[in-house]
């Protein structure tokens, strides 16, 4: 074999790509889909595509952005895969997604949303706290409406884009974040800005 | 004039795509009166900043891959150079 032949093969062995970028990898997905044995399988099958698919690294981009792609997506199609399981369940899924309400009879308020302005948002963003509240507060959305928001801000896919990765309508779209957002909003006022708990049903 | 439920969900969908010059206007007399929807616009905008923030980062934490997963990928990883692929 020539020194020309061993360059590839050198070049990308995915047992280095494992050890160089592995728990970065694992802590991208862990910050997508939650689950540690989730995120784990995310990770092989990024490496074991990238290997299947190395002729189509170019060069132009570095390895660790070119894993991170790949592994985007795998988790798109993760929730694609989820979330069009999920649709088939959708009278009682849609029941308890829809099941936060705020509003009273005439469409108001129940509650005032909280004034969240006391903060600086830059300062709250920097700080691992914030992030965990985040997190817990998303793991507390109905299965479907966290995919759907999740997916929503992977890599700022536009709407469009995730009508089209989910097989939804914009609409149907439109409804679950508008959902998923009066949800965290809530469980980020009482979580993390303070507000006290508010009566009824819990969000 | 547009119920504080119906303007909460243009503030959402003003998010995600572009509101009608009608729609528009409607929720903008409705702001124009109300507090608490104005304070939802300000919840939804840091909201929708937070999350394009935390799509930006691998969650910053110390999670590293757990002995047995490294093993068990490095196994499977083995197996595939050994078949060439």
């Amino acid at each position: 074999m020539t020194q020309q032949e061993m360059k590839p093969l050198a070049a990308f062995d995915p047992r280095t790509w494992l050890e160089r970028h592995g728990d970065y990898l694992y802590r991208f997905a862990l910050g997508r889909v939650r689950t540690t044995s989730v995120a784990e399988d995310l990770v092989q099958e990024t490496l074991l595509a990238a290997w299947q698919g190395r002729d189509g690294f170019s060069g132009s981009s570095t390895e660790r952005s070119w894993l991170t792609a790949i592994l985007k997506r795998k988790i798109v199609d993760l929730f694609r895969k989820r979330v069009r399981e999920q649709a088939t369940l959708s009278p009682a899924g849609d029941a308890e997604e829809g099941a936060y309400d705020p509003f009273d009879r005439g469409s108001h308020w129940k509650k005032t949303p909280s004034d969240w302005g006391h903060g600086n948002p830059a300062e709250d963003m920097n700080r691992a706290e914030f992030w965990a509240t985040m997190h817990a507060c998303l793991d507390k959305l109905p299965p479907r409406l966290q995919d759907v928001f999740v997916l929503r801000y992977l890599d700022e896919q536009s709407a469009a884009e995730v009508c089209k990765d989910l097989g939804l309508t914009p609409t149907n779209l439109w409804v679950m974040l508008h959902r998923a957002r009066l949800r965290m909003s809530c469980c980020l006022s009482e979580n993390w800005f303070g507000a006290t708990k508010r009566e009824g049903p819990s969000c | 004039m547009l119920s504080c439920r119906r303007a909460s969900e243009r503030l959402s969908r003003a998010l995600d795509g572009k509101l009608a010059p009608g729609e528009r206007l409607g929720l903008w007399a409705h702001l124009l009166l109300c507090g608490p929807c104005c304070r939802y616009r300000k919840q939804l905008r840091m909201l929708h900043e937070a999350s394009m923030h935390n799509a930006d980062r691998a969650a910053n934490t110390d999670d590293r891959l757990s002995e047995s997963a490294r093993g068990r990928i490095a196994g499977i990883l083995e197996q595939h150079l050994a078949d060439g692929g």
